[in-house]
């Protein structure tokens, strides 16, 4: 009994039992459980409250980033079939080039799909559409500063 | 295959643009398999479920695949593109030369590659006026014209620039048809699957890359060396020769020590998921499980026997299920990045596979949270038995060890390492009690952790190393053998650390700590005022453990030491017999003996709630003053 009561005043801030029996474990409690304020224990990730929605608002950030990887393919291809004339080295490039724009191509629709499937999914469980919030936010009349 | 004007004129920075370009496509695809795995994957693990978004879960995972899978190839085709940049470059070279010298001599060279020069006037014999012409392949260029009559030096110079033409072209042309093949085997598949298949044929190209691209070979990478110098080998590279290492050699890159988790991390997953893809075809490819039983006829009686076909068949089942049980832990604790067992308690960060092998018993270093950015680190070193099939439990004690210590952090990160990198051994009986385990794996310890020292950033992070069982023998080796770069040591049911006292453990006086599992309950049940201990319900032996393993394995593990004081082990704790091995349980060792209230047995050290955890996590956040020791 006494063991995991410990174990749980890890996490959960208990206060420890009063009496002379408690083993010394004081002093191990989350420190934001003790009333301090952010540092305590920053985990490596920050998690949302609203995590379907902002798995959305990633994956509408990936499509813009997959696209910007097709522009790549395509600005680094320029030039390369003129000034590299008679190589089959520069065939076989232009021939595997377009397989991975398809992939490409591919990839980037499906993250626009899985941008609207996560953002319904979190609407869904009554989260806040981070895009929808951040129009509605972009036509609102500005607040008055200096309030 | 090119001419040799298209060999003068060709723009060899247009291949290495293009290179760049794929490059970076690998290096976003890379960034956003991250980003699937980290952002969006673990946080919507722990959240309520729905049909659709258990579909959006499996999504996901092949989003993830798709930009694993354009990290390697896309990062291939830049290595390769990179590489034929690089190699053209010396018959271009050659090829200039060439045309300068017959420029200077104002010979001509003809489309075909044919030179043509001027008869020296004081050869000329009537019958063979005007200019002569050159062809590569004269029965004996360079000397061609002195041996002959009337040795003409103009044709001896024109047919040597010949050749030269000719060999650079024919170079150009080898290294040209060589890097086609490679770039036309490295095509994408239609569609946004990324079967086993493709993987397996992923990890065929990297193969045929490497082959092919003489131009960065792996035995680059330093081998054998100190982690200090593989940083400062890792650290003095282009970022884009980092790229092309790691995409061409992920499995040397993954286990160089001193090189950053990050890039281990990326490479590890990536040799992981190919293996991963080929066991699983083999597996496939074994088909069917026979009939276990068939019926027979032995002596006109009908028997059921068990089907040879079936022994034959489970004979290699056994090895391909061990091995694909034992990555999927590993996939799965990736995939519970972000959970947390209850309300309070920190998600699990983010896994970083250090180490990675499929071969034998295998190999796996997992760590939970980034050790190069950790304040502090524990690094595990799991005993006898260990081995890819059963990693899971050992992944899980690192977890559990990572939530019990970074709840008492104070906001410091933390990070635990499941160190798997050396060759356990498997049997009790006749492997444990052999020393050579430790003294091969030692060594490797002690580059994993000064791997750890040298990628870290910033101030030097608080480095424990934990060893449980035989891997605390694995510890003492390290010690012994070299220098363990360590600043505390927890050992768990110690069976010896080859040294005979703490001192000897490279670390500063009372940063040894050990844990021995208290004695079975006796007399449980029956309350004993003043001396029953109701935490167990019954009485507390001291100086007696429940873990077998220090008694039985100091014998082989431990140096003795010759005693001539025979008090018995309840009044000095040490054994009462007159050779006693210096197990780092025993006080004589010098290592600070912790409490392990609640661990029984000699598995016990990691259950929650247990002593032995708690003193395992102050240790490992150095809060000493709160390690509970035994009286």
């Amino acid at each position: 009994m006494a063991l995991s009561a410990q174990w749980d005043e890890l996490f959960a801030g208990a206060p420890p039992r009063s009496g002379g029996q408690e083993p010394p474990a004081a002093g191990m409690r989350l420190a934001s459980a003790n009333g301090k304020e952010g540092g305590g224990g920053a985990p490596d990730i920050q998690f949302s409250k609203s995590p379907w929605s902002s798995a959305g608002k990633v994956a509408g950030e990936l499509r813009t980033g997959t696209a910007g990887a097709l522009a790549d393919l395509d600005s680094a291809s320029e030039g390369v079939t003129a000034g590299t004339a008679g190589f089959g080295a520069t065939a076989a490039l232009e021939e595997i080039r377009t397989t991975w724009k398809d992939r490409l191509g591919a990839v980037r629709d499906e993250c626009g799909r899985l941008d609207g499937v996560l953002r319904s999914v979190g609407k869904d469980f009554g989260e806040v559409d981070v895009k929808v919030g951040n129009d509605v936010k972009a036509v609102a009349p500005a607040e008055p500063k200096g309030r | 295959m090119p001419t040799w004007q298209q060999l003068r004129d060709v723009k060899l920075s247009e291949f290495s643009d293009a290179a760049d370009g794929w490059g970076k496509v690998s290096s976003r695809a890379n960034a956003a398999k991250d980003r699937v795995d980290n952002e969006m994957r673990a946080r919507i693990h722990e959240t309520q479920k729905s049909k659709t978004a258990e579909g959006a879960v499996g999504d996901l995972g092949r989003l993830s695949r798709n930009y694993q899978y354009l990290h390697t190839e896309c990062g291939l085709i830049r290595t390769a593109l990179d590489g034929l940049a690089t190699e053209l470059a010396e018959p271009q070279r050659k090829l200039k030369q060439a045309l300068e010298d017959a420029e200077n001599l104002k010979f001509t060279v003809e489309s075909d590659g044919a030179v043509k020069y001027p008869t020296t006037v004081a050869v000329t014999v009537p019958l063979a006026p005007g200019p002569g012409v050159a062809r590569p392949g004269a029965p004996v260029p360079f000397l061609a014209g002195k041996g002959e009559g009337g040795g003409d030096p103009n044709k001896a110079k024109a047919e040597d620039i010949a050749e030269r033409i000719a060999g650079a072209v024919r170079d150009a042309a080898e290294i040209d048809g060589r890097y086609a093949g490679v770039l036309r085997r490295l095509k994408s598949p239609a569609g946004l699957d990324v079967t086993n298949e493709m993987l397996v044929d992923a990890a065929a190209d990297t193969k045929d890359v490497q082959k092919n691209a003489k131009f960065l070979p792996e035995s680059n990478i330093p081998k054998g060396k100190s982690p200090a110098d593989n940083k400062k080998w890792w650290d003095g590279l282009s970022q884009e020769e980092r790229d092309e290492y790691a995409t061409l050699y992920p499995a040397a890159v993954g286990a160089l020590d001193g090189v950053p988790a990050t890039v281990r991390d990326d490479a590890n997953r990536m040799v992981l998921a190919e293996t991963r893809a080929q066991v699983q075809l083999d597996r496939d490819a074994l088909g069917p499980e026979p009939d276990r039983m068939i019926m027979t006829r032995r002596g006109g009686e009908p028997v059921m026997i068990e089907n040879p076909e079936w022994r034959k068949w489970d004979k290699k089942r056994g090895p391909l299920d061990a091995k694909l049980k034992g990555m999927d832990a590993i996939q799965a604790r990736f995939d519970r990045t972000g959970e947390a067992d209850r309300t309070g308690e920190h998600p699990l960060p983010e896994a970083y596979l250090l180490g990675f092998n499929a071969d034998g018993i295998g190999r796996a270093i997992v760590a939970n949270g980034n050790p190069d950015t950790a304040t502090h680190t524990s690094v595990y070193v799991p005993g006898t038995g260990t081995n890819l099939e059963g990693i899971n439990g050992d992944i899980k004690r690192m977890e559990t060890l990572w939530r019990a210590s970074s709840a008492m952090a104070d906001g410091s990160k933390v990070s635990t390492v499941t160190w798997f990198g050396y060759d356990a051994p498997q049997s009790i009986i006749t492997d444990a009690p052999q020393s050579g385990y430790a003294n091969e794996g030692g060594p490797v310890l002690n580059n994993f952790l000064g791997g750890l020292r040298a990628s870290h950033e910033g101030e030097p992070g608080h480095l424990t190393a934990v060893g449980h069982s035989y891997g605390s023998t694995v510890i003492g080796s390290a010690a012994r053998q070299g220098t363990l770069p360590v600043d505390d040591v927890f050992v768990a049911g110690s069976p010896g650390e080859q040294v005979g006292h703490a001192s000897e453990m490279d670390v500063k006086k009372g940063h040894v700590w050990a844990a021995n599992a208290d004695s079975e309950p006796f007399l449980k049940g029956i309350p004993i005022p003043f001396i029953g201990d109701d935490k167990y319900g019954g009485i507390n032996i001291p100086f007696v453990s429940s873990d077998p393993v220090p008694e039985i394995g100091g014998w082989g593990h431990a140096p003795k030491k010759l005693d001539i004081d025979v008090l018995p082990s309840w009044i000095d704790g040490d054994g009462m017999s007159v050779v006693k091995p210096l197990t780092p349980s025993n006080p004589d060792f010098g290592a600070n003996i912790v409490a392990t209230d609640g661990s029984r047995g000699h598995s016990g050290y990691w259950d929650e709630g247990t002593q032995s955890l708690l003193n395992q996590a102050r240790v490992t956040v150095g809060k000493y003053d709160k390690v509970t020791l035994e009286p």
